[in-house]
């Protein structure tokens, strides 16, 4: 589950993007957040991913108080998320194939099952024959994939996407949403930041948008 | 091997071929700059030696010649004394007084002292002691004077060492630039930075340790094989430098990846 106490976060020219922001999201939602460019949609995903700390209020992710972790503590929970960035963000040193696999290797994971994962997924997201590929070759929704597979090869319990469906085809949008609700099946909650899926495959549990600083839940009935 | 450049070698392989040329350079500039102090310092020591010089002319010659023998004997610092050759004496007078005759009689018996360390005989203890003895005796010291370019050695030393520390922070600062998106992405993914430690740690182990490697074979490839002694001294004098240069870019390097990542979630 994920728990926002009292979260205020402030814009970079110190303008405040949300202000006392209360929200509960239990294990396994699928949730929708948009809401007008600079609203802070990404600071929102950065401080729910932890990767930014909020100005002010606590952070629940998975029962656990994050202000009160260690940075050890706060590893193990980030091994939980899986985060898709609006910008897209990888180590230029490294192929496609590298990019997706080093936080597995990292990890200490076996290689004979990132091997096994990575010829499970790839054939989803059309980059089979782009592995050996350096990033700068590239396009930006390739990049885009590849993102969306690292963040997903570990099956993270937590997805966060940032803006993640804006200019993907139909086809791909398709493939996408039934990975989505295949990982919602094994308990992952999925939140996702901007414009939602076209389609109506994946069904979300709520829907919010970003107004006056704060989160405003809407009807079932709008979705 | 695509694996250990995940885990270790993060950077393109361009970045440590340059990264392995700087150290070399380093390297064989501290090692032929500290050698050649280190070959001077010797060369000094070896051209200092304690002699002990006794009058002729005097009663009881033998007897008193014995006790301040024994009297040197109770030196701990004192390991032998070799009698110098008179006539080696001789002609060193001679050539002082440039060819004035000399009668055997006033030549002054000369004794060289071997010490364990020039730097810890007390001579004017000594001198007291064997004056006490024979009135006229003297022990004293030559030391060859240090070359003016000694000192400049020294200041040289210390310019390197504050151009490398200066050369060596950029560099590292550089490197934490390179794999910053390394650092932050493998964070962000659960990465423990403990893991992130001892990888990178493990990585520039061996890149430094190649560079040295290559400097070792370099450098005594051209040393003089048959002076085993010196050879084996200064090889424990290079590793004395690779442990002390390995020690300041690991500090240099924790350092700052330390407060990278300090500032990072």
């Amino acid at each position: 589950m994920i728990r926002l106490e009292n979260i205020s976060i402030e814009g970079h020219k110190k303008e405040v993007l949300f202000r006392n922001l209360n929200i509960f999201i239990p294990s396994g939602s699928i949730i929708s957040i948009n809401g007008k460019p600079r609203k802070g949609k990404t600071k929102l995903l950065k401080a729910i991913g932890l990767i930014e700390r909020p100005d002010h209020g606590i952070v629940h992710l998975l029962g656990k108080n994050i202000s009160k972790l260690n940075r050890a503590e706060i590893a193990n929970v980030h091994k939980e998320i899986g985060i898709v960035y609006q910008d897209n963000y990888f180590i230029d040193d490294f192929n496609l194939e590298y990019n997706i696999i080093f936080p597995l290797i990292l990890k200490g994971e076996k290689v004979i099952d990132i091997k096994l994962a990575l010829k499970e997924l790839l054939p989803w997201l059309n980059l089979e024959g782009l592995m050996k590929n350096s990033i700068s070759q590239l396009s930006y929704i390739e990049l885009k994939l590849a993102q969306f597979a690292r963040a997903i090869i570990g099956r993270p319990r937590i997805l966060l996407l940032d803006n993640f469906f804006s200019e993907l085809e139909d086809n791909m949008e398709k493939k996408i949403n039934y990975l989505i609700l295949a990982l919602n099946k094994i308990g992952t909650s999925i939140i996702i930041f901007g414009p939602p899926p076209k389609g109506n495959t994946i069904k979300f549990n709520r829907k919010y948008n970003i107004d006056s600083e704060d989160l405003v839940e809407l009807e079932k009935e709008s979705f | 091997m695509g694996y250990l450049k995940i885990k270790y070698f993060p950077i393109d392989i361009n970045f440590y071929i340059y990264f392995i040329l700087i150290n070399l350079f380093f390297t064989l500039v501290f090692t032929v700059n500290i050698f050649w102090i280190a070959a001077e310092s010797k060369k000094a020591s070896k051209d200092s030696r304690i002699l002990l010089m006794i009058p002729k002319s005097f009663k009881d010659n033998e007897e008193k010649r014995d006790l301040i023998f024994n009297q040197l004997s109770l030196e701990d610092e004192i390991i032998s004394v070799e009698v110098e050759d008179s006539k080696k004496v001789r002609t060193l007078l001679l050539d002082i007084l440039e060819d004035t005759s000399l009668n055997d009689e006033i030549i002054p018996e000369v004794y060289n002292l071997i010490v364990k360390n020039t730097k810890k005989i007390d001579l004017d203890l000594l001198n007291y002691k064997v004056s006490n003895i024979i009135k006229n005796a003297r022990i004293f010291a030559t030391y060859s004077s240090p070359k003016a370019y000694s000192n400049k050695l020294y200041i040289l030393l210390l310019f390197l060492t504050f151009i490398f520390a200066i050369i060596n922070y950029f560099l590292v600062n550089n490197i934490i630039y390179r794999i910053k998106n390394y650092l932050t992405l493998s964070k962000s993914l659960g990465v423990k930075n403990i893991t992130l430690f001892k990888n990178l740690n493990i990585g520039f182990f061996l890149i430094i340790f190649i560079s040295f490697f290559v400097c070792y074979i370099i450098h005594f490839q051209f040393m003089n094989e048959g002076q085993d002694n010196s050879l084996i001294s200064y090889k424990s004098l290079y590793i004395k430098i690779y442990i002390m240069y390995y020690l300041f870019f690991l500090l240099n390097f924790n350092g700052q990846l330390y407060s990278f990542l300090k500032k990072i979630l």
